[in-house]
């Protein structure tokens, strides 16, 4: 499968006497049907790198390829449609004439069927008419959804879209990322919303002062090399004299005379479980210990988990 | 190509005259018959009478025309920066020059069109109060929209900077500048400091020469305006306008959004 979008150290220089680095040697690759998510505090680079693959600001030092053209010619925006934050919508077109007016700029027919298609796709063919000023934010994002649908986007860029959004919108755009995914289309989103994020991405990129400083699929990032046994004991006393017998484990009691220990190596685990079945106790849970994303994001910006991949994502 | 400049200059006129048109439009109605009014009690002939208000018209569609220029000009484009509008259509397979060559077309197909709506309603009423066709309507129309056409390539051109209060500036500043271009080449001959005459000559040629196009007084006057004359202004502005198209296009390609 060939890579949709190769970014190899594209780097970001801004200021005239004072030279500021914004984004740092950052190297990225996207598949075909791939979504992968930024996440990384306010500052962190993240639209900024949106910027430069975009061809909107400019690559001070590295490169970009998309579908092979090379950042930032008109031919390396083909089949690629960018949704930016709070974009302000054109106030004088209707929904319907602002899906039209893309397609025809794409040089793409604008068939009636296919505008409606798309507006049914995002539920919004029942508000063609309406003005983009009276829509809402849910609504003018689908708006912009089906606009990039329209002209047949291959790779979508989403900068902050879950933001400013209801529950009820920021699932309908979940739901859309996904059904974006099963159509083989790429997403390459932004986003504070890490519990999103963890729901739709297959990789992950957290980015802060201008340095990718931890890339990897979802699964691994979030598995630990902890594994978690709850063992449940006939009474309480059985379950205090176990405990107390196994005081170098990590564990805590649970109610009634339940167990909870935290496991860092699998020969611990094995030696564990057969003290347990010695003991007359029975297993109830054993399961790796897996991390959301938002306490991965925190630990990480925090300085509390140090061995990070950097540089590639 | 051409089909994407097309489409971008019909919606950024239509951006302008769904919102912005009517309202000063209806502006200049009301002073124009405002005007009527006040000179019909306040010159002694009919001739007179006619004379001012064609004068003052002039004089306040000029007026409202630069504002228009600076209105149209100083937002077109700036607002779709700011609102990031512009990504979506910067995002597409298109260089930024067509973007800026079809805002550019629409912005000035929209100060045109507010000018001569402007002349046609007082030619109009003039000709209901007076009974009389304006004989040099064309010219004073074709000189208008040139000078208005330069003003709003001018102000996009300026709306490119970073700030607005910078492109205000610029803008008065040009036009001002420009409406009494022959004094600053005189200024030039005159200046006795080489670099001081240099840097004025320098100034006289990129600001544009607006008095090419006041020909308010020949109007006034009855005097005719040679076809050559004409010829050499649209030669000027074309000139002009495409100097203004090309570092505008260079500007916005340069420019990180």
């Amino acid at each position: 499968m060939g890579e949709l979008l190769v970014a190899e150290k594209i780097s970001k220089v801004v200021g005239w006497l004072k030279k500021e680095t914004i984004v740092d040697q950052v190297s990225i690759t996207l598949y075909p049907g791939q979504i992968m998510g930024f996440l990384g505090p306010n500052g962190a680079g993240k639209t900024t790198t949106m910027k430069m693959l975009l061809g909107l600001t400019s690559i001070t030092s590295g490169s970009a390829r998309i579908s092979g053209a090379p950042v930032p010619t008109p031919a390396s925006r083909i089949g690629v449609g960018f949704l930016p934050e709070a974009i302000q919508h054109p106030s004088h077109l209707s929904v319907g004439e602002y899906v039209r007016f893309h397609a025809r700029l794409s040089g793409l027919p604008d068939h009636d069927s296919e505008i409606e298609e798309q507006l049914r796709n995002v539920e919004m063919w029942d508000y063609r008419d309406r003005p983009l000023r009276e829509c809402s934010k849910g609504m003018r994002q689908r708006a912009d959804i089906a606009r990039l649908l329209l002209c047949r986007a291959r790779l979508i860029f989403l900068d902050e879209p879950f933001s400013g959004l209801d529950p009820c919108g920021q699932v309908m755009l979940k739901e859309l990322l996904v059904s974006l995914k099963e159509q083989n289309i790429s997403v390459l989103v932004n986003s504070h919303a890490a519990g999103i994020l963890a729901d739709v991405c297959d990789r992950v990129c957290m980015m802060n002062h201008g340095r990718i400083i931890l890339s990897d699929t979802l699964e691994k990032l979030l598995t630990t090399s902890k594994t978690r046994v709850i063992a449940q004991f006939s009474n309480t006393a059985a379950a205090s004299d176990f405990a107390a017998k196994q005081s170098a484990v990590p564990h805590r009691m649970q109610e009634p005379a339940d167990i909870e220990f935290l496991i860092e190596d699998s020969c611990g685990l094995n030696e564990l479980i057969k003290a347990i079945m010695a003991a007359g106790g029975q297993l109830t849970a054993v399961a790796p210990v897996t991390l959301t994303l938002d306490q991965l994001f925190v630990k990480v910006l925090s300085g509390q988990r140090p061995e990070v991949t950097g540089g590639n994502a | 190509m051409l089909s994407r400049i097309r489409l971008i200059m019909w919606d950024t006129f239509l951006d302008v005259a769904r919102h912005k048109m009517l309202a000063v439009h209806l502006v200049f109605i009301c002073i124009s018959i405002g005007l009527f009014n006040l000179f019909g009690h306040f010159s002694t002939t009919p001739s007179l009478e006619y004379r001012m208000i064609q004068d003052v018209g002039l004089s306040i569609i000029s007026l409202f025309g630069f504002f228009i220029a600076l209105f149209i000009g100083s937002t077109t484009l700036r607002d779709d920066i700011q609102h990031k509008t512009i990504y979506a259509v910067l995002t597409l397979p298109m260089g930024r020059w067509e973007l800026y060559t079809g805002k550019f077309l629409g912005t000035l197909l929209a100060a045109i069109v507010n000018v001569l709506i402007m002349l046609c309603v007082l030619t109009i009423l003039l000709y209901m109060k007076f009974q009389i066709l304006w004989g040099g309507f064309q010219w004073v129309a074709l000189f208008m929209l040139l000078e208005f056409a330069i003003m709003t390539g001018m102000v996009l051109l300026f709306s490119l900077s970073d700030s607005l209060i910078v492109c205000f500036s610029l803008s008065i500043f040009c036009v001002l500048l420009g409406s009494m271009a022959e004094h600053v080449q005189h200024l030039a001959a005159a200046a006795d400091i080489p670099l001081l005459s240099y840097l004025t000559d320098v100034v006289y040629w990129i600001v544009p020469n607006f008095s090419y196009f006041n020909i308010k007084y020949k109007i006034l006057k009855d005097l005719t305006v040679s076809p050559s004359f004409a010829l050499w202004a649209i030669g000027y502005a074309g000139c002009y306008l495409l100097f203004l198209l090309a570092a505008g296009s260079w500007v916005l390609k340069k420019k990180d959004l």
